[in-house]
């Protein structure tokens, strides 16, 4: 979510204006110390042009260790 | 008015209320012990007694409507002797305080544990079964919809 945001070029304050949360909780979702509600993801995706397997979807451990 | 908190902010507040809620439903159950024990007089303890009633009734009612029972248990023999028992150790308790030192005492106490005994485990029986219903009701709505 951090790089789709990054490749956006918004900030995590931005990002929360844009979705209606605060920029705490874009950045509880980033480092994934908060679960958002479907909704949520969708909102999120929407304002991030990308869908929800490009941001929520788990890596399995072979993807994650080819980076 | 409007709410501004934001869908984590919401979970947040209802952890800190259910915390702090819970934690004053105890000291409120905790206070009517120690001023039965410190008073001898059961009308020093009307009012927590109604209050720690009108809050179990709606949860009761409010589980009910859900169908739920708990979190670690189902509706069971197990369940319903233990609910049983524990009821009636602790009015049984409270009674033995109030009535501590007059004659007959055992007896009192006997008669107490027996019929509170039995009205828990009757009660706890009734409520499974209403619960059960209950779920199987709501299960069967979800599915006529689908």
């Amino acid at each position: 979510m951090k790089i789709a945001r990054i490749q956006n070029d918004i900030s995590q304050e931005q990002l929360a204006a844009r979705v209606g949360v605060t920029r705490q909780t874009i950045g509880l979702i980033e480092s994934g110390k908060f679960n958002p509600s479907i909704n949520l993801c969708i909102s999120i995706c929407k304002a991030l042009n990308k869908t929800l397997n490009d941001i929520f979807w788990e890596e399995n451990s072979d993807e994650a260790d080819r980076g | 008015m409007r709410r501004i908190a934001d869908e984590r902010q919401e979970n947040e507040i209802s952890r800190v209320e259910h915390f702090a809620l819970w934690t004053l439903f105890w000291l409120l159950v905790a206070s009517i012990p120690v001023q039965l024990l410190l008073f001898r007089e059961p009308l020093v303890i009307l009012g927590e007694c109604i209050s720690v009633l009108v809050v179990s009734i709606i949860i009761l009612i409010s589980f009910i409507k859900r169908g739920l029972w708990g979190r670690h248990t189902n509706p069971s023999s197990k369940t319903h002797l233990f609910s049983g028992l524990l009821t009636a150790v602790i009015g049984t308790s409270i009674i033995a305080v109030l009535v501590w030192g007059k004659d007959c005492f055992l007896y009192y106490i006997f008669l107490c544990f027996v019929i509170l005994f039995m009205v828990a485990f009757a009660l706890s029986y009734a409520f499974g079964v209403m619960i059960k219903k209950r779920e199987q009701k709501l299960a069967d709505e979800n599915d006529e919809h689908l």
